[in-house]
Formats: C-alpha cells, sequence, structure tokens
C-alpha cells in the first residue's frame, strides 16, 4: 500500500461558505483582499488559495505564479 | 479454480460478495477511473457529485501517472494523492494548521487550471521528497514543471499544457534565465530518456547518501553541477570526447558509451571493459552502459562479461525508444552497473586479463 500526501483544496460551490464561515466574504466583497504575493485585488472570480498567515488569513489571486509561491510553502501534509 | 468453485457454492452470494470487496480493495487504484466517469455521469444531479467526479478524475490521473514513474525508478514519486475538500472550516480551525494551503478548485469547465494547479502543488512532496532540501529552489522547480508537463503529456491533455506553457512557466521564467536554461536541459534529458532514468534516479540517491544531514550550499551546488554534467553528455557531438564521469562528494557515476563499429570489429569489448575498470579504480560508484540501435547487444553483452569478471554488478537494465542529439527516434539500451570496489593497494592497470 502506498503512503499518500494529501492536498487540500476548496471547491467553488463551497465557497462562500468557507469564506463566511471565515468572516471574509464581507470583505471580499468590499474589495478590500488583496493577493499576498502581488497585492492585486481578490474577488470571488480570482481568488485561488486561502492560508493562515501570521495571526490572520491570507488570500492569493489565481495568477499561476502566485499559487506556486503559496503552494511550495507547504501545500500538503504527509500521512500513512 | 475448483477450490473456489467449491467455496462460491459453499457460501453462495455472500462468498462471491466477499471477493468482489476484496477485488475492490486490491485494485482501488485502478478503479478510481472508471468511478470518475460515473460520478460524472451524475455530475448533473448536483454539485456534490460534480465534487466527486472533479476529485476522483483528478486523483486517478495523478496517482497512476505517479505509479508509473515509481516503477520505472522505484521512490522517486513515493506517494498517492489524496485531494480532501475542505468545506465546513473556521477561522479557528484555518489558523491552527500553520502550513495548510487550500487550493481552489474550479468547475470542470476549468479542469485545465485544475489539473495544473493540483499537480503543481503534489509536485514539491510527491517528487523526489526526501532530495527536496538538498536542491536549489531553480533546480526544485524546473524538476515540477518537468514532471508536470510529463504528466500532462501522459494523459494528452492539450488545454493544460498550454496553460502550463503560456501561464506558468514562459512568465515564470522571464525575469529568471537560469530557470529557463534548466528547464531546457531536463527537457532535453527527457527527449533522450534520461530524465527519469538517470536525474531522478541519481538525485533520488543523493538524498539517501547524504542522509540527514543540515542542508548547504555545497549539497545545493553539487545537485545542479550534476545536472549541467548531463547536459554536456546530451549535446555531445558523435564520437567527441569528452568527460564521462561525474565525481561529487555525493554523487559518482560515469558512462560507458559503446561505440562505433570499427572499434568494435578492431578491438572486441576489451575497451569498455577497460572504462568499467578504468572507472572502478578512480572510485566511481555507478557506471551507465549506454547504446543504441545494432550495439544493444554488445552492450548488454560488455555488461555479462563486466558482471562475470567482478568489475562491477547489473543493477537495472531498460530498453525504450527515444530522440537522439540529431532529432532521430531509435531504440536506445541503458544498463545502470554498481562497481564493485577492488584492493584499496592494487594500482590501477592491475588485475585479471580482461580479453575472453
Amino acid at each position: 500500500m502506498r503512503k499518500v500526501a494529501t492536498v487540500k483544496a476548496i471547491y467553488d460551490s463551497d465557497l462562500e461558505q468557507l469564506l463566511t464561515n471565515l468572516g471574509m466574504l464581507d470583505e471580499l466583497i468590499a474589495g478590500e483582499l488583496r493577493c499576498a504575493v502581488c497585492e492585486r485585488q481578490v474577488d470571488l472570480d480570482n481568488l485561488a488559495t486561502i492560508f493562515p498567515n501570521g495571526d490572520a488569513i491570507g488570500v492569493s489571486c489565481d495568477n499561476p505564479r502566485c499559487v506556486r509561491i503559496i503552494t511550495t510553502r507547504g501545500a500538503t501534509k504527509l500521512s500513512g | 479454480m475448483a477450490d473456489v468453485l467449491i467455496w462460491l457454492s459453499q457460501y453462495g452470494g455472500w462468498g462471491l460478495l466477499a471477493i468482489v470487496v476484496i477485488l475492490i480493495f486490491v485494485f482501488y487504484d485502478k478503479l478510481q477511473r472508471p468511478i470518475s466517469k460515473l460520478y460524472d455521469l451524475l455530475s448533473w444531479a448536483g454539485a456534490s457529485w460534480r465534487r466527486r467526479a472533479v476529485k476522483a478524475d483528478i486523483q486517478s490521473n495523478i496517482n497512476s501517472f505517479s505509479q508509473s514513474m515509481d516503477k520505472e525508478v522505484s521512490n522517486i514519486m513515493p506517494y498517492n494523492m489524496k485531494l480532501q475538500f475542505v468545506s465546513g472550516m473556521d477561522r479557528a480551525e484555518l489558523l491552527r494548521e500553520k502550513n495548510l494551503v487550500l487550493v481552489r478548485i474550479r468547475d470542470r469547465r476549468h479542469d485545465d487550471k485544475n489539473f495544473v494547479h493540483a499537480m503543481l502543488t503534489f509536485c514539491p512532496v510527491g517528487v523526489l521528497p526526501a532530495s527536496r532540501p538538498y536542491l536549489d529552489d531553480l533546480l526544485s522547480d524546473a524538476i515540477d514543471f518537468t514532471v508536470t508537463r510529463k504528466f500532462l503529456n501522459a494523459i494528452q491533455y492539450q488545454g493544460a499544457l498550454n496553460y502550463l506553457y503560456k501561464e506558468v512557466i514562459e512568465p515564470e521564467a522571464v525575469g529568471k534565465p537560469e530557470l529557463d536554461k534548466i528547464c531546457t536541459i531536463l527537457d532535453r534529458l527527457d527527449e533522450q530518456g534520461l530524465f527519469t532514468k538517470v536525474i531522478l534516479r541519481e538525485l533520488r540517491d543523493f538524498a539517501v547518501k547524504v542522509g540527514s544531514r543540515y542542508p548547504t550550499e555545497a549539497h545545493k551546488q553539487e545537485a545542479r553541477q550534476f545536472v549541467e554534467y548531463m547536459d554536456t553528455l546530451a549535446t555531445r557531438i558523435p564520437r567527441e570526447a569528452i568527460q564521462t564521469e561525474f565525481q561529487g562528494n555525493y554523487i559518482s557515476m560515469g558512462f560507458v558509451f559503446i561505440g562505433t563499429s570499427p572499434k568494435i570489429e578492431r578491438e572486441g569489448y576489451v575497451p569498455y571493459l577497460r572504462a568499467i575498470q578504468w572507472g572502478r579504480s578512480i572510485g566511481l560508484e555507478k557506471i551507465y552502459i549506454a547504446a543504441r540501435d545494432w550495439a544493444i547487444d554488445i552492450a548488454e553483452r560488455t555488461s555479462y562479461l563486466a558482471e562475470k569478471r567482478n568489475l562491477a554488478k547489473r543493477l537495472k537494465s531498460k530498453r525504450y525508444y527515444a530522440t537522439d542529439t540529431s532529432g532521430q527516434r531509435r531504440e536506445h539500451i541503458l544498463i545502470e552497473m554498481q562497481l564493485v570496489s577492488g584492493s584499496p593497494f592494487a594500482p590501477p592497470e592491475q588485475g585479471q586479463l580482461l580479453e575472453e
């Protein structure tokens, strides 16, 4: 049996609910969220990652370079 | 077979059910693809089926590719990927998991992005996980891009390949000419069949030899120099005399290329056996015997004789089709041999008569 590396993801249809749980939906709609890498404004259309960033929660836009920088920080946890 | 039939007649439907459950357990990975098709058929019924379809499709493709890579060279992709969708997480839970990154997976019409992002997220832990601390960032990125390209090629996903080139690799390489250079080298080595069979294999062994030492610049430089050395082999002009061995602190290997027919007619296997003996005398740990077309049999014979004369132990032999430096697609062979260390006091030329 091979070991498993888990990649945690959020599916499109669950995104709004998750943002509500995290208390970020209003900020997002108000245009107050910025990409942690390029500082571009993030909205429901271009949001690509969500991650803990110190004591706050960070997001990144869907620019592949930004996604890559965030995910190589350690997106997965090993188990099994 | 008769025993199974007797067992079935005795236990009837329950026996059949037990066999089906065992088969599902054993072949679970192989069943993921048909399961994803089944979910696809049900995706009109709601978002939860669409989510399952996307998950099963990405997982089954990545895991099947990862297993095929691992079958070619063991432990270069030792993990299966599990895509775990999170929906009910609150702020406190998210903040507790310091290294967590939630990657957005979009609806099926964005599958090209989904596949690229999922694979690039998986690569840093899925490909050569133990070697990563000893590779510099550019080499790590170039390996991820090359493996992702190989994956998308394997599943023949042109849309995702275009997305990878145009939206990921090209913008990333614009400000980093070194990254562009390494990606080009790895691509060339892959075309010649040496990326998986030699680069990934040697970098895997590199991590084993380094053990758990603290990663230093020297480790990163050695890995990078090794990739550049491999490129000099991949771009050599036929009959050009070049250095065929690489001796770092941890990576120690060389190549024996089975050459031209006049040389073989004149001298037989002797020069190749002598090259193996020389590699052993200078302390190389491993030799790859490489040949193509008509020379494949001679490579096999050379490895047989080297083993017979206790110069080296044959580890693995692989025949494959690849494009050579002149752009022709030809049959190749690569034989990996572990050199048997000789007496420490014996001069390099001493030893048994090599001729048959």
